[in-house]
């Protein structure tokens, strides 16, 4: 007995003794990694990435509007969404973890950081990224995570629609809050230095202006389509008004030094590639890049035999935003090619334009050059818009021709310089004459230039159908995408030489069975279909076709091809403005 | 170690001589011991059975052989003592060591286990012991990332049980009763006596979560009393490369079929068609040399009746088939024991080895270099030299990968130091406490450059501007090729470029350390009841704590400032936290287990075990946790005595068990943030590639077993039969989440996985003569896992992604399929081919298109002996189990392949059907032209087209021995002279057109793992050994 004794008595205080020391195994917290960090810390990054998620965004978008093209056809690379318009067999898209993750939850901690130390500042700047963040990721996505995110791993989808109004709720409840002087102007407000708010230096002047005229480029999603009404378009210009009359606005512009990987600008000949933990980040691939038929010989008009005397090229910009290179006849030219045709295989890349433009001014594909998450020019070009839309014609031409000259001016054209006078006169008289010829085409072909390498350049295409003569969508009968007036190559350039026409066109694909195979009234002529063009990102494929499958079968975006060509809330027919040439077009 | 030894002399007052034989055959019995009672002297018998001893009148000498009762005799007038020894009862009882080193007769074992000892492990010469155990154990399943001496083996028992890549699915190894952290490629095979392999949870089910899938129990050799034995092995080997892919030698690099040197980087062979008298380079034969491997071990052992002590020392040196590719090793093994008392003895043991090496790099350069270019020549007047200069980026100028191998430095560094000891009290009868510590750190160094591709030194003139050659086009463009002809072809920066420029490529240089530690605690105790005369009651109980704490560093460095000199010293870029790093882990695991087993007679047995865990990495609220087993045995043949003359032995056994797991890294529950000094303005940010948990429960496995042990024809002949099913439920799995979660990385418990098999071992005496012995052995086994249960919607648990296949674990499939792209199939499978005649590709990705588990394995072992002379072969094979060919694969797309030969240009009709308007299909007619662009989108752009069936069967070694004593002069110090000569991977006979079908990709034992990925290994190799082991 005595021996059973001891074996129980070792169990159990064997038992004893590990119980007690529960705070033995209690070691599961890193000693090398914070689990914490203070607002100071946390805004640079934030504000970082606002910067890194306008060229996500515009990185896919240049692409898809069709101003730029690859020289190499794959369909299989990370670059398949431009080398071979390829996107549900990719394995991520950045955009849609930029916004939920490394702005949504930076933000997070930003805001609970600030309330912890009572620093409204902060909040409001997190709360403007967010929302700046929010709309570029539903225009790129459709429905989206709204009321539900971050509170599981499957969060249901909000529609678009909720996103709007919700993103109009907040616009306007910031804009009220940076008026606020319990805000702004808050006894425990830390101070934010240029260090960690690189756009504005925390100064939260700057930021109401900023919030203003994300309120503009909000509500300009409500024409041409979508709840286009005079009073509607009176509000957007009223918006846009409040912005550029708001004696702090300046231009929302994020200044890179150059140096090493991300101190480069996206944009520049150094390719940083955002590889902060987790390579998902798109290095501008500008080296392999060739401008498009339809940006470089419809809406730039470069000429085919340059001339010192004539330039380059029609609209003076052309030179800035790519420089010349000598092609295989040795003729120092600006090279195009349509949209995915791809490079002939005795080409060179070098025979077409550096797109960092290294002889030009533009400041974007500079390595110490700037993303622009907000200019002039496009308040500018809302405000036209609007008043376009509600019938002030001339409004519209004037400030389309402001939002131009500010552009050519932005980009390096030396508009004071008298040698370019007769280049810039040329350009107005051809492509801007008069309030009596100035249609809708000739604001948004401008605005398309002026927002090159920028994200609302595909959102306004998009917005507009693609209107173009090749899929027949116009718009009160002019189709936006059809470029009149061009060059015809010869060597005069009298408003007579520019005669040509050229249109939009969507290009084929390589073998995407998807595209090729819809059994519409086009058949495999599809490029030529009204439906037939991309109108939306599919959701991160890597993450959503896994976590969220139900919601994504829920809305029919599961791995369907058409998910791709459903419009945005703001593209369907809602009004007689929009007219198709095809009976059978599908709206939504 | 040494006072030992010296303990063994003494001295002698009568020389004592006789031989000592066997009464089984009469054959005298060779290395015998004879040891003076009470003292430390003995010697052993020698070739003839013979032996010479001193000894005085009156004293007893003990005789004792392996298998065999010892005997004793006192000495007395005679100065002539000859014994017959007789076979022991144990030597038909196979005595196994299970767990927590308890020996038990393997007979009263109600669960697989299986032993393998020295001679069979170490017969295929095989550096690494593991891929000894391939084909002489069922049920395991061994796999190596191919021929370099740096190449990995993964041994996994019974299935991938856990799905998370960063949840290992290695067995437990334990040495000499302890078990030990990681790998064992660093033991020395010379060292070891036998290993055990507990295959089920229930064998291994006490040593808790880190004997859930199985354990692997290593002893090493020890002194044996009475004499003093002295072994001396050396090994040389050399390795030839085979099964290299096959090239073609018509095309130049290139695009398109035109001669492009800088296409697709420079490399392939996608250029026009070279000429006759131009040159071609077999690239790929002359980038390999033969490697050669050398072994030099020594070992001593020897004791008396209270102290046995073993030391060893080795060397060896690896040289690999490609150049600078290394292993060497040095190491050493002592152990002994002392008996204090006749209740109280201690052990201790240290085993230090320190590896040196550098590592193969990759070979895919190797194969896509183009035919037309020497890969061998990669200098050029005493520089680098480049195929051409790239026009975008420097860093993409292509250059042989023998520069690399030559010029550039690498050196692993590690030193494994494992430190054992312990107690053993046994206080009353049948009452045992026994205490164990084992202490094993690891240091490990890397230190390595990678030299200067450019010399940044000359910085050229800016371009010329077009402007100053006003119309005079022709002039600037003039100007402007002048410069390019010397920008582009001379390997020169210009300030831009500078800017610009990956400074890694103007030399580099990487520096780390680390250290981890792992302590072991534990106590057993045993204590064994006779409940009646029939029935008895063993009782252990215990507890183990073990500590694991690890620290690493590391600093890098680019761009040497002083050319020539390779230091950290000299580099003039080294950027904050991107190149320099600390960091700190440490886990705790505990347990407390207990085991109750009872018998009848020897015949019936029932045991049972429970256990609690507790472990610092899981949250508190799941810890501890408790897990039991249950196992049952009974001698059927014994029990309804049913022995005849054929029919010897009978058992039937089965178990049930339950084995948790934890986390397989700790820190999982917090939020991570971390510094991006980077960003233009630095800052702090949430940490994407750190995994963040909420709550998680332990991984728990549910196994049960069934077993049936028979033995036939006076126990010739063995059968051993088990089926085993085990469930996992409660997956710990990382996973990619959608990031609207707020988070990226989430480790969660999801999933159910089940794996089934069946074992069989069939042992057969064929031949057993006196001269001529001839044993054959058979292993088969099979294992189906298959993956029962994932959340939400998803479908797959992804490996290590290899191009755009993923090694996965496939909802309701297997737990190592294999998904990739396909082509759109009709409901039969055909391919739908477009009406343009080419075939329609599958736009989603992650189609399951292979499965990597063989349909079953087996392994045929035999030796034969006579007269000395011994001959073993082994030959090992499997039916199915699929590979992905990604080496295959890299050769069709940058046009290397030989069958390109054929094919290219080719018009052909791909085998497919077409959809017609009414939805039916007709088969496919019309012809397409195979050229570069068609191969590369429509075939080598389809994953699918490279799963090949694994199926093989290999020679995998023979070997042939001579014991040279006979031959020698009768009085030698010798008692044994061998002479082995080796031949592994003589043959193999598969339809698999890769490397080889045991390949595995990356031989990490996470998840689903890397095995059936053939992804650009260091080719397989052929080797040839000589092995000379001198015994005295």
């Amino acid at each position: 007995m005595k021996t059973y004794n001891i074996y129980f008595v070792i169990i159990f205080s064997s038992i004893l003794i590990l119980n007690s020391c529960q705070d033995f195994f209690d070691i599961n917290t890193s000693k090398d990694t914070p689990s914490e960090v203070s607002p100071e810390q946390l805004l640079p990054v934030l504000v970082f990435y606002s910067s890194q998620l306008c060229y996500d965004h515009a990185e896919y978008g240049v692409y898809l509007s069709q101003a730029l093209t690859t020289g190499g056809r794959s369909q299989t690379s990370a670059y398949a969404y431009k080398a071979g318009w390829e996107l549900l067999s990719m394995n991520r898209h950045p955009q849609w973890r930029r916004h939920f993750y490394d702005i949504g939850v930076n933000a997070d901690a930003l805001i609970k950081g600030a309330e912890k130390i009572d620093s409204r500042n902060y909040i409001l700047i997190a709360r403007t990224i967010r929302l700046q963040s929010t709309l570029f990721t539903t225009d790129a996505f459709g429905d989206m995570p709204l009321t539900q995110v971050y509170q599981s791993n499957s969060p249901a989808y909000d529609t678009q629609e909720t996103v709007y109004d919700w993103m109009n709720k907040e616009a306007d409840e910031l804009i009220s809050l940076y008026e606020n002087p319990e805000w702004i102007s808050y006894k425990n407000n830390r101070t934010i230095s240029v260090l960690q708010d690189r756009l504005f230096g925390g100064d939260m002047e700057k930021w109401r202006a900023y919030a203003k005229a994300l309120k503009a480029r909000l509500l300009l999603r409500m024409i041409p389509n979508w709840k286009n009404t005079p009073e509607n378009c009176q509000k957007i210009i009223d918006a846009a008004d409040a912005a550029l009359n708001d004696p702090s606005y300046t231009d929302a512009l994020y200044r890179y030094e150059g140096g090493s990987t991300e101190k480069n600008c996206p944009w520049g000949p150094a390719q940083p590639k955002l590889n902060l933990g987790w390579a998902q980040a798109r290095e501008n691939l500008l080296t392999d890049a060739i401008p498009s038929k339809f940006f470089a010989y419809a809406l730039l008009s470069v000429y085919s035999s340059p001339r010192q005397t004539i330039g380059l090229s029609l609209d003076p910009r052309a030179e800035q935003l790519m420089t010349p290179r000598l092609d295989d006849k040795n003729v120092n030219t600006i090279r195009y090619i349509e949209n995915n045709i791809g490079m002939p295989a005795t080409m060179k890349i070098t025979y077409y334009p550096d797109l960092y433009a290294l002889q030009g001014g533009n400041p974007y594909t500079k390595n110490n050059g700037y993303i622009m998450l907000m200019s002039k020019e496009e308040l500018l070009f809302i405000k036209a818009e609007a008043q376009y839309w509600k019938g002030d014609k001339e409004g519209a031409y004037n400030s389309t021709i402001d939002a131009v000259k500010i552009n050519m001016r932005r980009v390096g054209v030396k508009m004071d310089d008298i040698n370019m006078k007769p280049f810039i006169d040329r350009f107005f008289s051809i492509r801007l004459p008069g309030v009596a010829s100035f249609t809708i085409a000739d604001l948004m072909q401008q605005k398309y230039v002026a927002m090159y390498l920028q994200p609302e350049q595909w959102t306004d295409v998009r917005r507009y159908n693609y209107s173009s003569k090749n899929n027949g969508i116009a718009y009160e009968g002019i189709f936006v995408y059809h470029v009149t007036r061009i060059h015809d190559g010869t060597r005069n350039v009298n408003p007579t030489n520019f005669s040509q026409e050229y249109s939009l066109t969507r290009p084929f694909n390589l073998y995407a069975a998807y595209w090729i195979d819809k059994s519409d009234n086009f058949g495999v002529n599809a490029k030529f279909s009204p439906n037939a063009w991309i109108t939306r990102l599919n959701y991160d494929p890597e993450t959503e076709d896994k976590y969220n499958r139900k919601e994504l079968e829920r809305l029919g975006a599961y791995k369907n091809p058409d998910w791709l060509r459903k419009r945005m809330i703001w593209a369907y027919k809602n009004n007689s403005f929009v007219t198709s040439a095809d009976p059978d077009i599908e709206w939504k | 170690m040494l006072s030992f030894f010296l303990a063994l002399s003494g001295f002698a007052q009568q020389t004592i001589t006789g031989t000592v034989t066997s009464s089984e055959d009469g054959l005298p019995v060779i290395g015998a011991s004879i040891v003076v009672k009470g003292t430390s002297r003995g010697v052993s018998t020698n070739f003839d059975g013979a032996y010479t001893l001193s000894a005085s009148r009156g004293q007893i000498l003990v005789f004792s052989y392996v298998g065999m009762i010892p005997r004793e005799e006192t000495v007395g007038e005679s100065n002539v003592i000859n014994v017959t020894l007789e076979p022991s009862a144990e030597q038909l009882e196979e005595v196994v060591v299970t767990a927590m080193g308890v020996q038990t007769e393997k007979k009263k074992l109600n669960f697989a286990v299986q032993s393998v000892g020295a001679d069979a492990l170490t017969e295929g010469r095989q550096a690494n012991f593991i891929n000894g155990l391939l084909g002489k154990v069922s049920g395991i399943n061994v796999t190596n990332s191919g021929g370099s001496p740096n190449s990995g083996s993964l041994l996994i028992i019974r299935g991938i049980s856990s799905i998370n890549p960063s949840q290992s699915n290695a067995p437990l190894y334990v040495l000499d009763g302890v078990a030990i952290s990681g790998g064992v490629s660093d033991i020395n095979p010379n060292d070891i006596e036998n290993i055990t392999i507990l295959k089920g949870a229930a064998a291994s089910a006490l040593y808790g979560q880190s004997g859930a899938n199985g354990a692997v129990l290593i002893t090493t050799k020890q002194g044996v009393t009475g004499k003093i034995t002295t072994n001396v092995n050396v090994s040389v080997q050399t390795n030839q490369p085979i099964r290299t892919p096959l090239q073609q030698t018509m095309y130049a690099p290139g695009a398109l079929g035109f001669y492009k040197p800088e296409s697709s980087g420079g490399y392939g062979g996608w250029g026009a068609l070279l000429q006759p008298n131009e040159p071609r380079y077999d690239n790929i034969k002359n980038y390999f040399q033969t490697g050669l491997y050398q072994k030099y071990d020594i070992n001593v052992s020897g004791g008396s009746e209270k102290v046995k002590a073993y030391a060893s020392a080795f060397y060896s040196r690896d040289k690999g088939i490609v150049v600078n590719d290394y292993l060497n090793k040095v190491g050493i093994l002592a152990k002994g024991s002392y008996d204090i008392t006749k209740k109280l003895s201690v052990s201790a043991m240290a085993n230090i080895v320190n590896d040196v090496s550098r590592g193969a790099g990759g070979v895919s350069t190797a194969y896509t270099w183009p035919i037309n270019d020497d890969i061998t020549n990669y200098m050029e007047g005493g520089k680098v030299r480049y195929r051409y200069i790239s026009e975008k980026l420097k860093s993409a100028s292509p250059i042989s990968p023998l520069f690399s191998r030559y010029m550039d430095y690498g050196k692993n560094d590690n030193l494994r130091a494992i430190m054992q000891g312990a107690v053993n009290y046994k206080a009353f009868k049948n009452f045992e406490a026994i205490g164990r510590v084992n202490f094993e750190t690891n240091s490990y160094l890397y230190d390595g450059y990678a030299v200067p591709r450019f010399d940044d030194a000359v910085i050229l003139p800016d371009p010329p501007k077009a402007d100053q050659y006003g119309e005079n086009t022709d002039a600037y463009a003039k100007a402007l090729a002048a410069y390019n002809t010397m920008y582009y072809q001379s390997p020169y920066f210009n300030q831009s470029d500078y800017a610009n420029v990956d400074k890694d490529i103007l030399g580099n240089y990487a520096h780390s350390n680390s250290r981890s530690q792992f302590l072991t605690l534990m106590g057993i105790l045993t204590y064994k009841i006779n409940l009646s005369g029939d029935i008895s009651l063993d009782l252990l109980a215990g507890g183990e704590v073990k500590t694991r704490a690890g620290i690493s560093s590391s600093i890098a460095g680019r761009d040497f400032i002083v050319p020539g000199i390779y230091s950290l010293e000299n580099v003039k870029e080294i950027q904050g936290v991107n190149d320099i790093g600390v960091s700190h882990t440490q886990r705790r695991n505990g347990g407390i287990f207990d085991q109750a087993t009872l018998d009848y007679k020897g015949i019936a047995s029932i045991s049972a075990t429970t256990r609690w865990d507790w472990s610092s990495t899981l949250s508190q609220e799941f810890s501890p946790y408790f897990y039991p087993s249950v196992t049952a045995g009974v001698l059927f043949s014994e029990l309804f005595n049913i022995k005849n003359e054929w029919f010897n032995y009978g058992k039937l056994r089965g178990n049930w068990a339950q084995v948790g797991k934890d986390t397989p890294a700790p820190y999982l529950f917090d939020r991570k943030y971390t510094q991006y000094p980077t960003l233009p303005d630095g800052g702090y940010g949430v940490d994407p590639s750190k995994s963040v948990a909420s709550l998680l429960r332990p991984e728990m496995s549910d196994s049960w077993e069934i077993g049936l042990e028979t033995r036939f024809f006076n126990n010739k002949t063995h059968f051993d039969l088990a089926y085993y099913s085990t469930y996992v439920d409660n997956q710990i799995v990382t996973v990619r989440v959608s990031p609207a979660s707020g988070y990226i990385l989430q480790t969660r418990n999801e999933g159910t996985v089940e794996n089934h098999g069946m074992e069989f071992l069939w042992d057969q005496d064929i031949l057993s003569q006196r001269d001529f012995s001839w044993k054959t052995s058979l292993t088969f086994g099979f294992n189906r896992g298959k993956v029962v249960k994932l959340p939400d919607d998803i479908i797959e648990i992804q490996g290590t992604q290899y191009t755009d296949v993923f090694p996965t674990a496939y909802l309701n499939g297997s737990t190592t399929a294999i998904s990739g792209k396909d082509y759109l199939r009709t409901e039969g499978g055909e391919v739908i081919v477009n009406a343009d005649g080419y075939p329609k590709i599958n736009p989603t990705k992650s189609v399951l298109i292979g499965n990597r588990e063989p349909d079953f394995q087996m392994g045929l072992n035999n030796t034969f002996y006579f007269k000395g002379l011994n001959l073993a072969f082994l030959i090992d094979g499997r039916k199915g189990g699929d590979i992905y060919n990604a080496t295959s694969r890299g050769m069709w797309s940058s046009g290397q392949h030989k069958d390109l030969e054929f094919y290219r240009g080719r018009q052909v009709v791909w085998d497919g059907v077409v959809q017609q308007t009414d939805g039916s299909y007709v088969k496919n007619t019309t012809p397409i032209v195979l050229d570069s662009k068609t191969i590369t989108e429509y075939y080598a752009g389809v994953s699918s087209n490279f799963i090949e069936d694994g199926s093989y069967i290999r020679l995998n070694y023979l070997t042939i021995g001579y014991d040279f004593l006979s031959l020698l002069k009768k009085k030698t110090q010798f008692t044994s002279l061998k002479c082995s000569l080796t031949a592994s991977n003589l043959l193999l006979l598969t339809k698999y057109t890769g490397s080889d079908p045991q390949i595995n990709a990356n031989t990490g034992s996470g998840g689903t793992g890397g095995m059936g990925i053939d992804s650009y290994p260091v080719p397989p190799t052929r080797g040839i050994n000589i092995t000379v082991l001198a015994t005295f």
